[in-house]
């Protein structure tokens, strides 16, 4: 038995992340007197984490009516699949949003409103995903998947007037400390200060993020990927086995906080199937740390309609526990016939949420 | 020692007021406490909060005259940090100008600042700088 042929896709994937992560540790205030580089894990709450388009390629995913949501920095995310069999086959899948972790900038909130382009590209995520084959032990199946943000209407950004709410607690901070005397200001070095905590600051944000979650409205996102199965530890012609390809596009409407509908249309391609169709809805209630679904798609490889429920916990800030049990047409001895899957995912997002 | 580092700002002696705009680029939150202090440095005569805001500019007219302002100073403290999680970059400037025309400076007072705290954290970078003012 041999696990070899995991190590290249996982390895590529976290040198690309540990590269972003390096960029991101290397930046410095101009100030030398500044903390340098501040851990993203360190940060509060979250919400609305997407699910991994790697995974969503792979057809893995524990819902499979994905969200519309905007998408987060970094996310990892572990897998857990149990089929009706017993067996357990596990994955890792590793999301980035390569425009900010690469240098890309928005000029200030109003340019990120309303360039409906540049905001599309600063929530756009790139992921890599592998999954063990429950077959062929020393077989991997890997996807690369990118998924596309339009609309979100929880995102707290494309609302005018929620971060007034985060001057003010700015202006109060520097108003309660001492004026700026002549003798400071013209003191050697840039003038940038050590980093301090402002009090009031974080309730502001988090105030903010609330309001954002009280409004109704759209979120849309598109995505694409492929995959396959990898034979081997090296990428070839020959070691490449079942390719598949999948488009998709998922939205949802959401009702303030606690309730969205989600909808997906979703196109899949393999070697052994021609494109088919999938098309599904759901429908979700939010809570602050847990989330509950039900969906029902309709397969067209299969032609059957396939019900599923997911729920979601946050086992700590930034930490979510997802269980999702569908059912999928599973091909043994000839018979095709639906198949209970249980799978479960633990996502960590380092940030937090989309504002942070 | 070093010696101290004073950044003049060249103004008209004339009933146009003198324009402080705070400047911010980035997903960030730049807001700040803005101090007229009178020449010795320690008196403050006027003081007004700024927020960069959404749009990343705001500007404040100085109430007092600028024939009055001659060798005062316009010190100010600016609260600095990142409402994106990805992006921990951003450049805060502040611009002086009268008659829609910035003032003369001996430095640009610019701060491109990268590895920002996020404001979700509770924390900021402050900018705490200034200018002596000189009328022509």
């Amino acid at each position: 038995m041999s696990t070899r042929p995991r190590v290249p896709l996982i390895a590529i994937a976290m040198t690309i992340v540990a590269g972003g992560a390096h960029a991101q540790a290397g930046k410095s205030v101009t100030s030398p007197s500044t903390s340098a580089s501040e851990p993203l894990y360190k940060f509060s709450t979250d919400y609305d984490v997407p699910e991994s388009p790697g995974f969503a390629t792979l057809g893995v995913t524990p819902s499979k009516v994905l969200r519309g949501g905007a998408a987060k920095p970094v996310v990892t995310s572990l897998l857990g699949q149990v089929s009706s069999g017993g067996r357990v086959k596990g994955g890792v899948a590793i999301d980035v949003a390569p425009y900010f972790l690469y240098g890309g900038k928005v000029g200030n909130v109003e340019a990120y409103r309303s360039n409906v382009v540049r905001r599309a590209l600063a929530n756009t995520q790139l992921s890599f995903a592998t999954v063990q084959d429950q077959k062929d032990t020393a077989a991997v199946s890997f996807g690369v998947g990118m998924r596309m943000v339009f609309a979100d209407a929880h995102d707290v950004l494309v609302h005018p007037g929620l971060l007034n709410r985060v001057d003010a607690a700015l202006i109060s901070c520097s108003a309660v400390r001492p004026p700026v005397t002549a003798n400071e200001a013209t003191a050697p070095g840039s003038g940038i200060g050590q980093e301090h905590v402002c009090a009031g600051l974080a309730d502001s944000v988090q105030s903010a993020k609330d309001a954002a979650l009280l409004f109704s409205g759209w979120s849309m996102a598109a995505g694409v990927g492929i995959g396959g199965l990898l034979h081997g530890s090296v990428v070839s012609n020959d070691s490449l086995g079942d390719r598949r390809a999948r488009v998709w596009l998922s939205g949802g409407y959401s009702w303030g906080k606690h309730q969205e509908v989600l909808m997906i249309a979703q196109l899949q391609d393999s070697s052994t199937v021609d494109w088919s169709a999938r098309v599904g809805v759901g429908a979700r209630a939010k809570f602050t740390d847990a989330e509950f679904g039900l969906e029902l798609s309709y397969d067209g490889r299969s032609r059957e309609f396939q019900p599923g429920g997911a729920g979601e916990w946050r086992v700590v800030p930034g930490v979510w526990l997802v269980a999702g049990l569908t059912t999928e047409a599973a091909t043994t001895s000839g018979v095709t016939a639906p198949k209970l899957r249980l799978r479960t995912s633990l996502r960590w997002n380092p940030a937090g949420s989309n504002l942070q | 020692m070093p010696d101290k580092e004073i950044v003049f700002c060249m103004i008209a002696s004339s009933d146009e007021p003198v324009v402080v705009t705070l400047r911010a680029t980035g997903l960030i939150r730049a807001a700040a406490t803005f101090f007229v202090l009178d020449d010795d440095g320690t008196t403050v005569m006027e003081t007004w909060p700024l927020a960069a805001g959404d749009t990343g500019s705001a500007d404040h007219d100085v109430a007092r005259a600028p024939k009055l302002l001659d060798h005062r100073w316009l010190t100010w403290d600016i609260e600095v940090c990142s409402v994106h999680p990805a992006q921990d970059t951003g450049t805060v400037e502040v611009v002086l100008s009268q008659h829609g025309v910035s003032c003369p400076i001996t430095k640009p007072q610019r701060w491109d600042l990268t590895g920002l705290p996020r404001c979700s954290a509770g924390s900021t970078i402050p900018i705490r700088r200034g200018v002596q003012f000189h009328t022509l």
